[in-house]
């Protein structure tokens, strides 16, 4: 080989050299860009592309009653919604939405032009909808899952649980006062997932609060239901405005039941009225009438002014103070103590009032709790009035013996009666025994407190066997007496103030009744109050039986034993007739035959109507593969009833709730 | 021998990493089964509550079996 093509050879070796070299550089030099200059940046990006972040909607908390019966839980639905950019053709997709979503064009299409990147069609949409909207093929709009609260008790205790907004707020009631603990948290998870968009590993989740707190209350399902049906049929029956029942325990001051009416259903409550929604036991005040007198005896027996065989003349039902004359209902003359309050007169008010004072009846109308907030946890209490004794005229403090010039609430007035069940304790009502965490564990138990004491329990011995006589049939209120048990209580029939001409009118009538039972060792105090009933306006005769029926039933239900001595052996006649009862009962002649839907073999049985655990019963039996969507009942199947079963054997079944 | 070793080290590097993608996919398939069996079961709460209030009972038990409320005069009270 020459010189000259080694040289050559040379040269060439080393531009390969030089250009490896080079090339090499190149790519360090990429590699320190990519690496170091932006390698933050670009990790990132590549994360990106990998990773996502998947929202867990939290549930509010669940409300129960004091059985563990749920009142208040939160289920996951689905909303609507859009990316307004992302919508192509808008107007086609507004009218197509609108007429699938029942919506009016113009506010989708309003939605659709939004300039902000994201915006609501419709929440919490139901199953159908879902489906509908899906068939559209509409870009730029997505489901997100959130929750919706259900009420399975509807009407019943809706004025004490209240309900919560769609962004699962607290508006109303328990939801409300008790916000904090039943509002949850949403979760947020990070996970990887594939290209196709199949999540591989869950990290997380990063809890950035505590799991909400669910409320065990202390009130009873069962009892509400009794309360509120026997009230609506008082207020129908006498064409009350409104209405109010307070079911209360005497020793504890718990609240079993508090209904009200109007009622609405807090599953749907945006389609009632706000004057509908109000706890009126609580945020409604009224003149007390004759219950008063009550709270006076109680007083001036304290005061040891009188005694229930004191005798006083009741002036024969006209009696004049300055320029006014008072009357009664009827002429009384001489009547003792303990019959004022049985036949309520109010000329005997005045006079017990006379010997005890307006100062020392305030003292104790103060001392029983009127005039104050009672504390209960809940929303809107209205504390009354009660008005100084040195503001007022003389016959402003003559009526106020029997009920006038004064503003009570009907919690107030109940709590009042209560304090003479249990020997003179007042007791701060409340309506949440225990907050729970998701496990059970109480995290902070509530317990009975006593306000203050406002009577001896020897006097308020006396005035429970007192107001014992004004369930008896001469007494005014014979409908509220309850058989086999003793009952104690007071009517009243409050004369309202005509707004128009600021005087008491002869029309207008607040018909109370408030009282407990057993009267000798009292479980119950039941308080009912009808606004404004038409035809006879009598506590007696409008409230009591509310009281009569609601005591009976709900002494049965907590099994308290009869005050009375029950009948221990039957007659021949009664042992008769209850053994041809139970062989009625047992024959199978008697037999109410319930027919069952009818399915075909091989075929689709038929699912509307059914619940979820039925439907996953004969999904089961069948071997099929049911998709659930939507709570409640069936309200659609697919495919339908009777149609024949495929290979493929699924069943899609669209569930909707009972409102 | 270096060779087979340093064969038998990849494979198993891939194998420990495929089971690990499998496992990780039937992992979240799990998890999202356990969601949607928990909201099942809220939907079978919610539909034994609905089921067992008192008006829904009450209509059940007078309209499908007849039933109702006993009178006074057949409740007997046991001492």
């Amino acid at each position: 080989m020459k010189i000259k093509d080694k040289k050559w050879i040379r040269i060439r070796i080393y531009i390969t050299g030089i250009c490896f070299f080079l090339a090499f550089c190149v790519i360090f030099l990429r590699a320190y860009q990519l690496q170091i200059l932006e390698g933050s940046q670009l990790s990132s990006l590549a994360k990106r592309g990998y990773t996502g972040k998947l929202t867990l909607i939290s549930q509010r908390g669940t409300i129960f009653d004091r059985n563990g019966k749920e009142l208040a839980l939160s289920i996951q639905v689905d909303s609507l919604c859009c990316y307004p950019k992302e919508v192509k053709n808008k107007t086609t997709a507004a009218t197509r939405l609108a007429s699938a979503l029942n919506l009016d064009k113009r506010d989708v299409l309003k939605k659709l032009h939004s300039s902000r990147s994201f915006a609501w069609i419709k929440r919490k949409v139901t199953p159908e909808e879902i489906n509908k909207v899906r068939g559209l093929n509409i870009t730029g709009i997505d489901f997100i899952k959130e929750s919706r609260r259900y009420y399975p008790c509807m009407e019943t205790g809706a004025h004490v649980i209240g309900f919560a907004s769609q962004d699962n707020k607290g508006l109303e009631g328990i939801e409300l006062e008790y916000n904090r603990y039943l509002e949850g948290q949403e979760k947020r998870f990070s996970r990887i997932h594939d290209a196709l968009g199949r999540s591989l590993i869950f990290n997380g989740p990063r809890i950035e609060r505590q799991d909400p707190f669910n409320l065990i209350l202390t009130l009873d399902k069962d009892i509400s239901y009794k309360a509120r049906k026997a009230l609506m049929k008082a207020v129908r029956r006498s064409r009350a405005r409104s209405g109010v029942c307070i079911v209360m325990r005497p020793q504890t001051g718990e609240i079993l039941a508090m209904a009200v009416a109007p009622e609405f259903n807090p599953n749907i409550f945006w389609k009632y009225q706000p004057y509908e929604w109000r706890n009126r036991a609580i945020t409604d005040c009224f003149e007390p009438g004759s219950t008063q007198k009550t709270f006076l005896l109680a007083g001036a027996l304290e005061e040891g002014v009188v005694s229930p065989e004191t005798v006083l003349n009741c002036e024969k039902g006209k009696y004049a103070i300055g320029s006014f004359i008072i009357h009664d209902s009827r002429p009384y003359g001489m009547l003792k103590v303990s019959e004022i309050i049985k036949f309520s007169s109010n000329i005997g008010a005045i006079k017990i009032g006379q010997r005890l004072g307006a100062e020392r009846f305030n003292y104790y109308l103060k001392r029983f709790g009127f005039g104050e907030q009672t504390g209960i946890d809940f929303p809107g209490e209205r504390k009354g009035i009660l008005r100084p004794i040195r503001n007022m005229s003389l016959v402003g403090k003559s009526t106020l013996y029997f009920g006038q010039g004064i503003s009570v609430s009907p919690l107030q007035l109940a709590m009042a009666f209560g304090a003479i069940a249990n020997g003179g304790h007042l007791m701060r009502p409340y309506i949440v025994k225990s907050i729970v965490d998701q496990k059970g564990k109480a995290i902070r138990n509530f317990y009975p407190s006593i306000r203050r004491d406002v009577i001896s329990p020897e006097t308020a011995e006396r005035v429970r066997r007192v107001l014992e006589g004004v369930v008896r049939k001469d007494g005014t209120a014979p409908e509220a007496a309850i058989k086999k048990y003793s009952v104690a209580g007071k009517t009243g029939t409050a004369q309202k103030v005509d707004p128009i001409k600021k005087t008491y009118s002869n029309k207008k009538f607040v018909a109370i009744f408030g009282g407990f039972t057993p009267s000798d060792s009292p479980a119950l105090v039941i308080l009912v109050a009808l606004d404004e009933p038409k035809g006879i306006p009598y506590g007696g005769v409008v409230a009591a039986p509310v009281f009569s029926d609601v005591g009976y039933w709900t002494l049965n239900h907590l099994n308290i034993a009869p005050s009375f001595q029950p009948e221990t052996s039957l007659s021949a006649s009664k042992a008769r007739t209850l053994r041809k009862n139970r062989h009625d009962a047992s024959h199978p002649g008697k037999e109410k035959i319930i027919a069952l839907r009818p399915d075909f073999p091989g075929s689709m049985p038929n699912l509307i109507g059914l619940g979820v655990r039925d439907v996953l019963k004969k999904a089961k039996q069948l071997g099929l593969r049911v998709v659930i969507k939507g709570s409640g009942m069936v309200v659609k199947q697919v495919p339908e009833a009777g149609a024949p079963l495929t290979k493929d054997r699924s069943l899609t079944v669209i569930f909707r709730p009972p409102v | 021998m270096m060779l087979f070793l340093f064969l038998l080290v990849g494979i198993s590097h891939v194998w420990v990493n495929s089971k690990r993608t499998q496992i990780g996919y039937s992992l979240s398939h799990i998890k999202k089964e356990i969601g949607q069996i928990r909201e099942y079961n809220r939907k079978l709460k919610l539909e034994i509550a609905s089921l067992k209030s008192p008006e829904s009972l009450e209509k059940k038990a007078g309209k499908e079996f007849g039933l109702r409320y006993p009178l006074p005069k057949q409740i007997v009270f046991l001492p």
